[in-house]
């Protein structure tokens, strides 16, 4: 049976058993066997269309295929253009980013300068305004000096006894002629008023450089240091007074806290002379 | 804008460059000074710019410069020197 057998079939493995089974069954020209080729034929023609179908969905899908991979390929390149971009955008911002800070710092740096500066005027400031003080202080010293001296002369005209008025014309005329007389009690009474009027005054100015700070330096029995007395005279020592000892103050001095605003001139006694 | 003239005398920047001193030893008064950018600048002793030049000792034997030493001129002279 397999001399009869016809050439290599067409089709796949299936075709190929189907058609050997028809040779080995039909040994002629009957009518089944021309059925059954027939339908061979048709089954044949349908598998060409369907191989074309699948051939054609193949080229489809390798067209498709081919599409995948060229918009693959595109969306690659978008991605590595999107990436370098990214990259040139990351670079950028952290160079900005840098730069930021760096300004950021240098305005750090030229605040704290700044506020470095706003200090040192403050103190320059400050201490204008204290040496402003301070000479307009001494400048009402003397002034109070002034005070002083007056207050002084007239405790010493207060201390003076009083003398009987004139009882006759010589006497009247002399006694116009010699002055610092008390004569009038009147008089007296009324130059000691003024004279407490006067040491008012004094105390209130006193009261008024207090609160600026000032003081006066303490003199009188004082022992002498030369950082707050200067030296105008010197008296020899007595039991009252011993040696290097303040005997007398010819003008007041004045402390501003620690720092002498003025001298105190003095009369020191000692032994030396 | 700092400049040096906001620095203190003798800072550790000033004395890293040798700080040299002038004095004006004056018969009446002394004062000192440094130069500083090309510019003097007297440096004042506290509030005095300028001191006399009297150099004196306490009977307690502390020395004393200027302002004190010229004041207990009177009253030591012999433990008092005047220019």
């Amino acid at each position: 049976m397999s001399e009869h057998s016809p050439d290599p079939p067409e089709g796949g493995p299936l075709l190929r058993r189907v058609r050997r089974l028809i040779v080995n069954t039909s040994m002629g020209d009957g009518p089944d066997t021309l059925h059954l080729q027939e339908r061979l034929e048709a089954i044949e023609r349908r598998l060409d269309g369907l191989t074309r179908q699948i051939q054609m969905m193949d080229t489809s899908e390798k067209q498709r295929s081919q599409a995948l991979q060229d918009a693959l390929a595109t969306l690659e390149k978008q991605i590595s253009r999107a990436g370098r971009e990214q990259l040139k955008a990351n670079s950028l911002t952290e160079a900005q980013i840098e730069q930021v800070a760096a300004i950021l710092e240098e305005l750090r740096t030229d605040n704290s300068r700044r506020d470095l500066e706003i200090t040192l005027l403050r103190e320059q400031h400050a201490a204008a305004q204290k040496t402003a003080r301070l000479e307009v202080i001494q400048s009402i010293l003397p002034a109070l000096d002034g005070l002083d001296e007056a207050l002084r002369s007239g405790q010493q005209l207060l201390k003076q006894p009083l003398t009987p008025p004139p009882a006759t014309l010589f006497e009247r005329m002399r006694s116009r002629a010699v002055t610092n007389q008390n004569t009038n009690p009147i008089l007296q009474e009324a130059l000691s008023a003024w004279l407490i009027g006067l040491t008012f005054v004094r105390q209130r100015l006193l009261d008024v450089l207090a609160t600026e700070g000032v003081q006066p330096i303490a003199a009188q029995g004082q022992p002498f240091d030369p950082q707050l007395h200067i030296v105008m005279d010197v008296m020899p020592a007595t039991p009252e007074f011993p040696p290097n000892t303040i005997a007398a103050e010819l003008r007041r001095g004045y402390l501003v806290g620690n720092r002498v605003l003025r001298h105190a001139e003095v009369v020191v006694s000692s032994t030396e002379n | 804008m700092l400049t040096d003239q906001h620095k203190p005398f003798f800072s550790k920047r000033s004395i890293a460059y040798e700080v040299i001193i002038g004095i004006d030893l004056g018969t009446t008064f002394s004062a000192t000074a440094v130069v500083r950018d090309g510019v003097p600048h007297i440096v004042p002793q506290g509030d005095e710019r300028i001191m006399p030049s009297v150099v004196g000792f306490t009977p307690q034997g502390a020395l004393l410069v200027g302002t004190p030493a010229r004041n207990q001129y009177v009253l030591h002279p012999d433990r008092t020197v005047r220019m």
